[in-house]
């Protein structure tokens, strides 16, 4: 191989890096993110994506020197070997220490990330999630309402979420705040977020669940605190919803509720 | 017709699994009368007790039980006279046989067999997928769909096919005349028809196929229809028999090597099937242990997952992932020997590192068992496990990334031929990098919350096992192709196979990193109208990658029956099993050869691995008196693998 | 098959190398003991889960189980381990009467231990669907009974060879006792973990 391919390759491989790593910073890969507190679980992805290209870059390169450099001569006999190598302590070490510091470096950096997500914020508002096969319902215990319909939250304002199932388990799932949890019968999980952005978005069921899993879906609208005071009233002023299936059906789903209070 | 039926064969299984049948008609219905249950037939419990009688039956009847009966007759145990070894027509691959390479095509076919079956169910959900909304099938179907997919991938595939591949090949390379137990063998083989044909029955049962995941999370699948039952009593038939195979390899590599072969001379498939082997007697049990809750659960009415009564459902998950994990490096280790095997044959350099290539397969292993509820970190399991379980598992990227890095050391300064293993090989690392990289981020506790259960999880494990495994399996197949066949595949059809498959594969699979990202659950019929565009474009590449697999298909089976002729070291390679003709002989070696080197010494000159000579003294650490006491106690004390075969 | 025309036509299988100083029997079955200790590990992961992890009482109310019964029925399967030592030994040095008296007294005390068993699950008064814990306590005991049948089953046809003048005092004669006789004692010793973290703890 000439030395000015060699210089096509090295300068190629280090442009790929780069266009990826910018690729990587600028494209919108999660989609609209509705709560700045979890803007550090994306920065988390850019950076393991950024740690990651070096790596894959260097292993192709270096298969793509191979191909190139080694590949047999259609002169070569079958028989002809290459140089009778066995390996090398030393790079052996490297390649084993090298991995092992970028990996805990990134765990630590992922523990501290995850302890801030997390982490309970003050003045949140605490909302119930029982979740049964195939739709969400939704307790507001300050507000004293409870709804099947969408989850409706004002802006700005922390949310707590209790989470339990009346009977299989589901994963309550909200894209666009980068949370997710399963929700089982016999335990109460727990998430937080904040919504800063007003709009409607999807929330899933990521846990298969049944026939209907795939239309386990509901709707998250943040709303302003105004409306949101609107809509409390108008669920209030309007008959007391119809209860949902989940506690009225004890035939199927026996002591749902009574075991979903207590966590354990 | 008679005779027919006392001689072991086809006729008489299908005579005994009728009587199975009866036998549970008759177990269940009594028993219904004796204690006065209101209905006396409950077709329900018939069909579960006849799970379990009628595929005994079929092995008494296959004739995988003639000699154990014969030594629980408390006759004389008599010398095996190998009657039963080799294949002299197709036939007989149709019939019980104890000879390894025999048996390792049958494995091999079979588990091909089901990997076409479970190709053609994606095949079906992926049309499903092409569009949002239903098209073709309901959502229940297309819940079996998937599952049965993943269970049929899974536990008659991946797990089996790597069985198959080194049951052929390992005794070859080791220099022993067959596995140590070949009738432990022949039924661990005979195992694997009855789960995969059950898991297929499932789709005629009422209420359809499983519907819950090859996880069949509990208490989700305490309540599903029947299907669940043969999903959970397939799984343990499957594995049984990976379990008895593995004891067969243990006991195979640790007693059977070739005067001379150390631990260190033991080429890398050796090690790698050893890894694994561990792995599969340690863990495996415990997922027989939770499809025996399911089971109980379902057909005794015992409570271990309901919250009512006490039971804990996230309890099935860790048992279900201590074994499932481990599982993922059973369906990958032994790819990681085929690998090296390859890339140091075709590249003719020794392997880079080959004492820590066996060193990181150990440590994968012990690391194995300490990071099974990654799987876990969205469930309702105590917060605090999450942060060592994040730990250990990106630990586990620094023994595969040594592998890696060897494996490139491995072709560096080599004579590489770009036959079609080694494509396969070029293509598994590369690929198998991108689903190691995404196992990593999967592993950060942050963004596994945020993309767990997504498509990108969907992604992530395709990458590992079809860019990964499967693509190891295909190097495999096309490298030992030769020397189990004695043809030579034809090298174009191959490297089109090769291109069709991995250019498709990524059309397939990459998208589902981005639908993932943006948030499209896993598992789901029916999706959000923003992935329509990209899931319509991995539902067409995803026809394509079906369509390479008949590419493959054709290959195989023109090549069988009229490529050319191979010789029997097509490869030049060092290793033992490429010293003996194509297709071996009989009983593989005349003499077993003496190991007097390393097995990937290319390049060294006069370096030999093995020598077809009388053992000489000095090398022979046993001796001989030594071999003839343990042959005779073998003949004498072979009647305690049925102890095996029955619990 | 092409049954018993073998030897003519095909060469003899050469022998096997032996590599390691073990029985390859002897191996398999203790490969095979560790996958069975690993399948009552999973069931102890359940009681685990369900005692430690979600703190539920053991045994609830009203479901008390008999300790003393019990603890007598352990007593009578870890003396058939003795007898099994005996028999091996009696057979080592080519006492064929201790080896016949040995394996049928430790069938005899197997068979009690397994009727009694058999027995206080009848008396028990609940069912395994009673309670989360009832569901691991008859599932571990029943797994356990179930290698006890084995177990028999297998010393049953040991005991008849040994009675048609089978096994010697060499080395090689006597693997087929010595392996049953291994099962055996992993089904007692067994039932030491299941006996102590069911009934005692």
């Amino acid at each position: 191989m000439k030395a000015s391919h060699r210089i096509v390759g090295i300068v190629g491989a280090i442009l790929a890096t780069a266009a990826l790593i910018v690729f990587t910073i600028e494209y919108d890969w999660m989609g609209t993110l509705i709560a700045d507190d979890m803007e550090p679980i994306d920065t988390v992805y850019r950076a393991l994506t950024i740690a990651s290209i070096p790596f894959f870059i260097i292993i192709c390169a270096i298969l793509a020197f191979c191909l190139v450099e080694f590949r047999a001569k259609p002169e070569d006999d079958d028989e002809k070997d290459g140089a009778p190598f066995h390996g090398s302590t030393k790079i052996e070490i490297v390649w084993t220490i090298i991995p092992t510091i970028v990996v805990m470096a990134l765990g630590l950096y992922a523990w501290t990330v995850l302890d801030k997500v997390e982490a309970a914020q003050p003045n949140s508002m605490t909302i119930k999630v029982i979740g049964q096969q195939f739709a969400w319902n939704y307790q507001y215990p300050e507000q004293d309402i409870k709804t099947g319909g969408d989850l409706v939250v004002p802006v700005n304002r922390p949310l707590y979420f209790e989470m339990t199932s009346a009977d299989v388990i589901h994963s309550f799932y909200v894209p666009s705040a980068r949370v997710k949890r399963d929700v089982a019968d016999g335990f109460t999980t727990r998430i937080r977020f904040e919504p800063n952005k007003l709009g409607s978005y999807p929330i899933v069921c990521t846990e298969l669940c049944g026939i209907g899993h795939a239309t386990m879906r509901s709707t998250l609208r943040v709303v302003t605190p105004a409306q949101f005071t609107a809509w409390v009233a108008a669920q209030k002023s309007a008959k007391a919803p119809k209860p949902t299936g989940a506690n009225t059906d004890p035939q199927t789903w026996p002591g749902a509720f009574k075991n979903s209070e207590s966590s354990k | 017709m008679a005779a027919s039926l006392r001689s072991p064969g086809w006729y008489r299984a299908a005579f005994s699994m009728a009587i199975g049948w009866v036998v549970a008609f008759v177990l269940v219905t009594g028993l219904r009368l004796i204690l006065g249950w209101q209905q006396e037939i409950s077709w329900e419990s018939i069909t579960t007790v006849s799970l379990i009688t009628v595929p005994v039956a079929f092995l008494y009847g296959i004739g995988c039980m003639d000699y154990w009966l014969y030594w629980l007759s408390g006759k004389p145990t008599k010398v095996d006279d190998h009657a039963d070894h080799g294949a002299r027509k197709w036939q007989d691959y149709f019939h019980f046989n104890t000879d390894h390479k025999v048996i390792g095509i049958q494995y091999i076919c079979t588990t091909f067999f089901f990997f076409l079956i479970g190709g053609m169910l994606a095949m079906v959900f992926r049309a499903e997928l092409i569009a949002p909304g239903m098209q073709f099938v309901d959502a229940q179907t297309f819940n079996g769909l998937f599952s049965s997919h993943a269970a049929l991938m899974i536990f008659l595939f991946m797990v089996p096919v790597f069985a198959g591949i080194a049951n052929y090949v390992l005794p070859l390379m080791l220099g022993a005349p067959d596995m140590a137990f070949p009738r432990l063998n022949a039924l661990s083989f005979w195992f694997l028809p009855i789960a995969g044909v059950m898991m297929c029955l499932s789709f005629i049962v009422p209420g359809g196929a499983f519907a819950t995941g090859w996880t069949a999370y509990a208490p989700l699948s305490m309540n599903a229809p029947m299907g669940q039952t043969f999903f959970s009593i397939a799984a343990q038939f499957a594995g049984s028999s990976s379990i008895l195979t593995a004891i067969n390899f243990l006991v195979t590599i640790i007693t059977m090597r070739a005067p001379g072969m150390t631990f260190w001379r033991m080429p890398l498939l050796g090690w790698a099937n050893f890894a694994t082997s561990l792995l599969v007697v340690l863990a495996t049990p415990f997922v027989a242990g939770s499809q025996f809750m399911i089971l109980f659960d379902r057909a005794l009415g015992m409570n271990f997952f309901d919250a009512a009564q006490g039971g804990d459902s996230v309890m099935y998950q860790h048992v279900f992932w201590f074994y499932s994990h481990p599982a993922v490096y059973i369906m990958v280790l032994p790819g990681f020997g085929i690998i090296s095997e390859v890339i140091s044959t075709h590249a003719r350099k020794p392997v880079f590192g080959y004492r820590m290539m066996a060193f990181s397969l150990l440590a994968i292993i012990v690391l194995g068992f300490a990071v099974w509820a990654h799987h876990m970190f969205v469930a309702p399991m105590q917060n605090w496990i999450r942060i060592p379980m994040m730990l250990t598992t990106m630990l586990i990227a620094v023994p595969t990334g040594v592998k890696v890095f060897s494996w490139l050391g491995t072709m560096w300064g080599g004579v590489i031929h770009m036959r079609t293993p080694m494509y396969w090989a070029f293509g598994f690392i590369t690929m198998f990098v991108l689903g190691g990289i995404s196992g990593v981020m999967l592993a950060v506790v942050p963004f596994d919350i945020a993309v767990s259960d997504t498509y990108f999880v969907v992604a992530h494990f395709h990458y590992v096992l079809f860019g990964g495994s499967l693509f190891t399996i295909f190097a495999g197949i096309y490298h030992w192709f030769p020397k189990m066949t004695g043809r030579m595949y034809n090298e174009s059809l191959g490297k089109w196979h090769f291109w069709l498959t991995f250019i498709s594969f990524n059309g397939t699979f990459g998208p589902q990193h981005l639908v993932g990202l943006e948030g499209m659950p896993r598992r789901v019929a029916d999706y959000a109208e923003q992935f329509a565009a990209w899931n319509m474009f991995i539902s067409i590449s995803s026809f394509v990658l079906g369509a390479s697999v008949l590419i493959f298909l054709y290959n195989m089976i023109y090549s069988w029956r009229s490529g050319p002729i191979a010789p029997a070291n097509p490869w030049h390679a060092h290793t033992l099993e490429w010293q003996v003709s194509s297709p071996p002989p009989m009983f593989n070696f005349d003499e077993v050869p003496t190991v007097v080197g390393h097995p990937y010494e290319y390049g060294v000159p006069g370096a030999r691995h093995g020598i077809f000579k009388e053992p000489e003294p000095v090398v022979a650490t046993v001796g001989a008196p030594a071999e003839e006491t343990v042959a005779e106690g073998a003949t004498g004390a072979d009647d305690t693998s049925s102890t095996d075969g029955d619990a | 098959m092409e049954a018993h025309a073998a030897h003519d036509d095909h060469g003899h299988m050469p022998v096997a190398n032996s590599s390691a100083n073990v029985n390859r029997e002897w191996l398999g079955m203790v490969l095979f003991i560790t996958s069975e200790l690993m399948l009552f590990g999973s069931f102890f992961a359940a009681y685990f889960f369900i005692r430690v992890v979600q703190g539920d009482p053991w045994m609830p109310e009203g479901q008390e189980l008999p300790k003393y019964v019990a603890m007598a029925n352990s007593a009578i399967l870890f003396s058939s381990s003795a007898t099994m030592h005996w028999a091996l030994e009696g057979i080592k040095h080519n006492n064929r009467k201790a080896l016949k008296t040995g394996l049928v007294l430790t069938i005899l005390l197997g068979a009690t231990f397994f009727g009694i068993q058999v027995s206080e699950y009848v008396h028990l008064g609940f069912l395994p669907k009673d309670s989360a814990q009832a569901s691991v306590f008859f599932s571990l005991t029943g797994l356990h009974g179930a290698h006890v049948v084995v177990g028999l089953i297998i010393l049953i046809v040991v005991a008849n060879r040994a009675f048609k003048g089978h096994y010697g005092p060499e080395k090689e004669k006597h693997w087929g006792v010595e392996i049953p006789g291994l099962y055996w004692h992993f089904v007692d010793v067994m039932w030491l973990f299941v006996f102590t973290t069911l009934y005692l703890l």
